[in-house]
């Protein structure tokens, strides 16, 4: 029998078969070297192109006006904040004194409409049967009408007419609501006494706050009518700007183009790129002139708008009916100094700005990194790669869902690992291992279409109600994709947890027992401190499971991108936010290659990946100091 | 011996039969509003047609038809909204055409949470709600409850034309929420007793839903013409359509049972 | 640590630090391991409720009272409209589209009143299935080829150094890196950059890099990039399994004792012999287990498919649409997008509910649940058994 191992040594370009096979080998542990370490270039490569282009982007901003314009426009919303708080105060103010007169003229109005859109045939009937003057035709035709006016009214339930429920005690107000449809004539369309009484009395009764509101109300016009304006010139510039690059583009194309080709063709193609009108230089000092120019007006509308702000806010009622309305004028009178304040210092920078100012390099990238707008590309006034909203919408999810897989996956696994049965252990720790299979895909549609509803439905009644944020309106919102994403991560946190207090030397806790302590307090004083760092890398871990999971956020956290309302508290946890997972997710799809939008998505991706990558060096770090120490 | 069969037979089906063909499908990329319902169900009719055309359809928003059909990735583009100028600027760079084929007409509902009292919002206050100026029901004269504005995601067409049509070009107010497509803002708006949305006429008959008149107007096939918020939908392609994109073009655009289906689905057809 | 135990150590200078008395700490004692239980057992009783939920919802789409049990239709067609309408007796009818057009075909004068229709509330999911399935056997086919030799690589040729010790180092990392950042990745990668080559009778010239008429055929081998594709969507979930794959092929390779190798090449085997008679067969079983593990990571992933391979709607399963022949045929299979069940579901979800509808989410998500679920189980039995067999 021959020896099974023998074999010929036959040789290709001067290798042994041994040496191919090694080869081959090797080549493959390169390809998966080389894409491996592809990744981190292709991110690289792709997001740090994106700091010129947002500099490239910038630049056109400053120089088009619409950098100025913005002053006008962070102006006029501030004041908008203030208008929008007079008129809540004023409409709460009003329901206060005069629910039963607002009710019905808001029931009325309601029942109008339900009139003219039921009755519609007969309307019209009468009308034309008004016109012609035919008694016994107009007869039939306003027999029809009321009749069915009649049953319309009849049919008119209190809970849909009256939907603030402001006549729900007041049966007398509302049978002569009722009373008031019944002989409404919806072609003459006049409005009955008993409406126009009850307005006229709301009228008397909120003169003097209406008059401060209006003045408040009023104060801002002359800056919003400017901002609108000059909205209007700076995106005007910006299109013709953005015209002639593309156009010079193109004419560049053609002309490169036109050097492969020959012949007619080549004459041809040079003619179109002639043909193309392209600006040697865009003219943006002339067309952000009429910006510059507004200035003096600028400052008059501001000027304008402080003086009626503070005769309006001053002319703002100090006794109130309802304590809704009394917190919010409260809060207006705080606000006003600081919004003032804010006025004067724009206004102050606005006369410093210039319009062919370099644009720092530096500021590429704060603006990236520390704004607070994300506006892309499509339509709207101008794109704004802020990323912060993202980051913190991100770090605030993971936060929440650390709070929750804390406790239960520490707490579980060393309850696991140190103080259940056997029988307990031994389908505990498979089925919360089990968890990790659960796709995540499957956890955000649970969300949707389960928790949210729940979460909607429970955290108004009186035992949750007390919590920051609770009653929850909405069903996407942090929390929810938050304790989603909590399931998600305890699997992690246990197994690793439980991993670590394994690895806490027997003699320990033996030492420990033996010195009389019960198997608790061993756990607590001895097991769980010696496998500390253990513990720590696997929160980090799980923090970065967390944060790196995208279906979930994009499906169930609400996808709204602004920084959290401070102002709620502890509250932000119900309100909806965008991550930086779900942005990618979201926004991929409709970005072409190689615009500002593109990169600014490879940059929130390579952020990501340098994060989770800090994550994981710091999380096998403390584990190689646990080795150290045990 | 096995082995040998085995090569010969691979190495047969690699280079025996060498015939190159590509097959025909179309792929088509784009609008939310038309992709999620009108054309599944005109792709479906044409299947059923007969026609041996293959169909990949994804509707993420008119901005993917965009970005994809200068791509070279799609064969016709859904949008709810004619091109920017910048993307036909893009388009011209490089030395294509943008072809538009008119698919229907549509209006922008905006919907509110049926619970809530409001039936009618001039284009006024609605500027002011998605702009943001308007921060809560109380101010519209409502129940008091701070306003969950829901829009579309930024690729939407709805979402830009909205913009222009009722917001007189001003940005969306920074706490809006940005969701993927009409059915997801129907369903919010509808489990969300202070929710405001908008979607197109296709997407309102839901339960827990009010389409509000716009000043005075109800979004309904009947009111063309005096409804403010009322668009045209496109199929756009790179170029004149040829061949099955042109075949299907025609009949999805001109056919008397396109027209049938596009107004099920809720849709206005083009004359 | 050594603070704690210095604190006790005092402690214990100062009498026993554990004895606080004997009824208060038994009642301390059981009320921390009571918290403890309680916070183990709420974990498994959300788990419970969320399965339990999907399951109770879910199975009655899948299942059905008379043979064969199984709703053979949820898995025999892909999703479509659902149409729902009154017939002429004012019975609420609920077709799908191909029966409602079998219905108005046979029955041409059938009254239909209040026709609304439900996108992708009819039908089955089995384009969806299929898609997944393709994707999922793609991505572990490139991911064990490249994965078991690259471990291989390590394990039985390479020499301990910088290179090996990077390599673990990146291997070990990137399996944290989020799924999300690999479907940048492979977009960028895979599908846009023209290294990539594909077999067609028309390159698209805009993109192609190079294009080799290959003759005698008419085609063209072209480098384009693969676009969109199954192709591109299986490559980038194997570059995600890769780090997986690669971890427990060595960890199973480094456990055949030495003494295997020792002794095949005392033998006079050359290297490759022993590696394929001596070494592989022993680690085969680790492998086997690897991949399976692999196999429930990957078939779970939503995010790197999303714009790399996955689509919405299409009309055929990917093999009915495929022209050509021999790798022409194999490149335009391969050259399609796909519908993949978490992307389908993740469609579905956003979706304004309705009764129809809704079964066929649960339906939906239970499938697919139980077929990770599945595969996760798979794994862990599969670990046991290894583990218990292979002792040496």
């Amino acid at each position: 029998m021959a020896n099974k191992f023998q074999s010929k040594e036959r040789r290709l370009f001067g290798v042994g078969i041994q040496g191919w096979i090694k080869g081959f080998f090797s080549g493959n542990a390169g390809v998966s070297m080389g894409v491996i370490f592809l990744i981190f270039l292709f991110l690289v490569f792709e997001a740090v192109r994106f700091f010129p282009d947002h500099h490239r982007e910038l630049k056109l901003v400053r120089r088009t006006g619409q950098e100025y314009v913005d002053f006008l426009r962070r102006e006029a919303r501030g004041y908008q904040e203030i208008s929008s708080y007079t008129n809540q105060a004023y409409f709460q103010e009003l329901d206060a004194r005069f629910g039963v007169q607002r009710g019905l003229v808001d029931g009325f109005e309601v029942l109008q409409g339900m009139i003219e859109d039921g009755a519609e045939p007969e309307i019209e009937a009468l009308a034309e049967a008004r016109d012609v003057s035919d008694p016994v035709a107009l007869r039939a035709a306003e027999k029809r009408y009321w009749g069915r006016v009649g049953e319309i009214v009849d049919s008119a339930e209190r809970s849909s007419v009256d939907s603030f429920g402001r006549l729900s005690t007041e049966e007398s107000a509302w049978q002569s609501l009722l009373q008031a449809a019944r002989r409404y004539d919806a072609v003459e369309e006049e409005t009955p006494d008993l409406i126009l009484a009850a307005e006229a009395r709301t009228e008397s009764g909120m003169a003097e706050f209406r008059k401060a509101k209006t003045m408040i109300s009023s104060a801002g016009s002359d800056l919003k009518n400017l901002r609108d304006r000059l909205v209007r010139i700076a995106s005007a510039t910006r299109k013709d700007a953005e015209t002639d690059y593309s156009l010079g583009m193109r004419k560049k194309a053609l002309l490169e183009g036109s050097g492969k080709l020959d012949g007619k063709a080549r004459e041809e193609q040079i003619a179109e790129a002639e043909a193309l009108k392209v600006l040697d230089q865009f003219p943006f000092e002339v067309r952000v002139q009429p910006i510059i120019d507004s200035h003096d007006e600028h400052q008059k509308a501001v000027e304008h708008l402080k003086e009626q702000l503070k005769k309006g806010i001053a002319a703002l009622p100090t006794e109130f009916s309802s304590e809704a309305s009394k917190k919010l004028v409260m809060k207006i009178r705080e606000a006003e100094p600081a919004y003032l304040e804010a006025l004067d210092q724009s206004l102050e920078e606005a006369s410093e700005w210039t319009w062919n100012e370099e644009v720092n390099w530096s500021s590429s990238v704060s603006r990236f990194f520390l704004g607070k707008e994300w506006k892309t590309a499509s339509g709207g006034w101008r794109q704004l790669y802020g990323f912060l909203p993202l980051f913190t919408g991100s770090v605030t999810i993971s936060m929440i869902a650390l709070c929750f897989a804390l406790p239960f996956s520490i707490g579980a696994a060393i309850y696991v690992n140190q103080l259940s049965s056997r029988w307990e252990r031994s389908f505990m720790k498979p089925a919360i291992e089990m968890i990790q299979a659960i796709p995540s895909i499957v956890l955000g549609f649970f969300g949707i279409m389960v928790l949210g509803n729940m979460l909607v439905e429970y955290s108004d009644s009186p035992w949750v109600s007390w919590l920051p944020g609770f009653p929850i309106t909405q069903r996407l919102n942090m929390l929810n994709a938050g304790m989603l994403l909590a399931l998600m991560a305890i699997p992690t946190i246990f197994t690793l947890c439980e991993d670590a207090l394994n690895n806490v030397p027997r003699s320990f806790s033996e030492a420990s027992l033996a010195l009389g302590a019960s198997r608790f307090q061993t756990v607590q004083r001895v097991v769980v401190p010696a496998a500390i760092s253990g513990i720590l890398a696997a929160v980090l871990l799980g923090l970065g499971r967390i944060i790196g999971e995208t279906m979930v956020v994009l499906l169930v956290a609400g996808n709204r991108i602004a920084m959290p309302d401070w102002g709620d508290g502890l509250g932000i946890i119900t309100q909806p936010s965008h991550t930086m997972t779900g942005i990618i997710a979201q926004e991929m799809g409709e970005v072409s290659e190689g615009t500002l939008h593109y990169r600014a998505l490879f940059l929130i991706g390579l952020v990501l990946f340098v994060v989770s990558l800090l994550i994981n060096l710091s999380a096998q770090k403390l584990t190689k100091r646990l080795g150290a120490h045990v | 011996m096995i082995k040998k069969t085995t090569t010969a037979f691979a190495l047969g089906l690699l280079f025996s039969l060498p015939l190159a063909a590509d097959p025909e499908k179309l792929v088509i990329m784009g609008s939310d509003t038309l992709g999620s319902k009108l054309v599944l169900q005109l792709k479906e009719a044409y299947m059923t047609l007969g026609r041996d055309t293959e169909f990949e359809i994804s509707a993420e928003g008119s901005s993917q038809a965009f970005a994809n059909l200068l791509a070279g990735e799609a064969d016709i583009g859904m949008s709810s909204r004619d091109a920017q100028e910048e993307e036909a600027n893009r388009f011209l760079a490089k030395g294509k055409k943008l072809v538009e084929h008119a698919a229907g007409w549509d209006m922008i509902a905006v919907i509110v949470n049926e619970k809530k009292g409001v039936r009618k919002l001039t284009l006024k206050e609605i500027e002011g709600i998605f702009t943001g100026d308007i921060m809560d029901w109380s101010e519209l004269g409502g129940k008091p409850g701070k306003i969950s504005v829901y829009t579309r995601n930024t690729a939407s067409g709805t979402f830009q034309i909205f913009q222009r049509l009722a917001m007189g070009g001003r940005d969306y107010s920074a706490s809006s929420q940005k969701l993927a497509g009409n059915e997801q803002i129907a369903s919010e708006v509808a489990a969300n007793e202070n929710g405001i949305g908008y979607v197109g006429l296709a997407f309102i008959d839901k339960k827990g839903l009010r389409a509000v008149k716009v000043d005075g107007v109800s979004p309904s096939p009947k009111n063309k013409g005096k409804y403010p918020l009322a668009r045209k939908l496109f199929f756009y392609t790179a170029g004149e359509p040829k061949g099955s994109v042109k075949k299907f073009l025609d009949w999805a655009t001109k056919s008397d049972a396109a027209k049938e289906i596009v107004a099920k689905v809720g849709f206005i057809s083009v004359k | 640590m050594s603070k704690s135990f210095g604190r006790n150590y005092k402690a214990v200078k100062a009498g026993n630090p554990f004895d606080s008395g004997g009824r208060g700490r038994r009642w301390r004692d059981r009320l921390g391991t009571g918290v403890f239980a309680i916070f183990t057992y709420f974990i498994l009783a959300c788990v419970f409720l969320i399965i339990g939920k999907i399951t109770l919802t879910g199975a009655p789409v899948l299942f059905q009272s008379e043979a064969p049990f199984l709703n053979t239709e949820f898995f025999s067609k892909s999703p479509m409209t659902l149409h729902e309408f009154e017939d002429g007796e004012g019975n609420n009818c609920r077709l799908d589209h191909d029966r409602f057009v079998d219905f108005k075909k046979n029955n041409p004068n059938a009254v239909i009143k209040n026709e609304q229709t439900h996108s992708n509330a009819g039908g089955g999911i089995l384009g969806p299935l299929v898609g997944t399935v393709l994707l999922v056997v793609l991505c572990m086919a490139i991911a064990l080829f490249i994965g078991i030799s690259t471990a291989i690589y390590l394990v039985e040729y390479a020499k301990e150094g910088r290179i090996t010790n990077t390599l673990r180092l990146a291997i070990m990392n990137l399996a944290g890196v989020p799924s999300i950042v690999f479907g940048l990745f492979g977009f960028a990668f895979f599908c846009l950059s023209p290294i990539f080559p594909v077999f067609t009778a028309v390159p698209d010239w805009e993109k192609s890099l190079l294009a080799i008429p290959l003759w005698p055929s008419d085609g063209y081998l072209s480098f384009q990039g693969w676009g969109s594709s199954l192709l591109a969507g299986g490559a980038t979930l194997a570059v995600m399994v890769l780090p997986i794959i690669v971890a427990a092929c060595e960890e199973s390779l480094k456990a055949v004792p030495e003494g295997f190798r020792e002794a095949s090449l005392a033998l006079g085997a050359t290297k490759w012999q022993c590696i394929r008679t001596a070494v592989l067969p022993y680690a085969a079983p680790g492998m086997l287990t690897a991949s399976v593990l692999g196999i429930t990571r990957v078939a779970g992933e939503t995010a790197p498919i999303m714009f790399t391979a996955a689509v919405v709607t299409k009309g055929k399963l990917p093999w009915e649409n495929s022209e050509g022949s021999g790798l022409y045929w194999l490149s335009s299979v391969l050259t399609q997008k796909v519908e993949a069940l978490p992307y389908h579901i993740y469609s579905i979800s956003k979706l304004q509910s309705n009764e129809a509808l809704d079964e066929m989410r649960y339906g939906s998500v239970l499938v697919f649940l139980f077929l990770v679920i599945g595969f996760a189980m798979i794994s862990v039995v599969l670990r046991s058994r290894y583990r218990k067999k292979l002792k040496w």
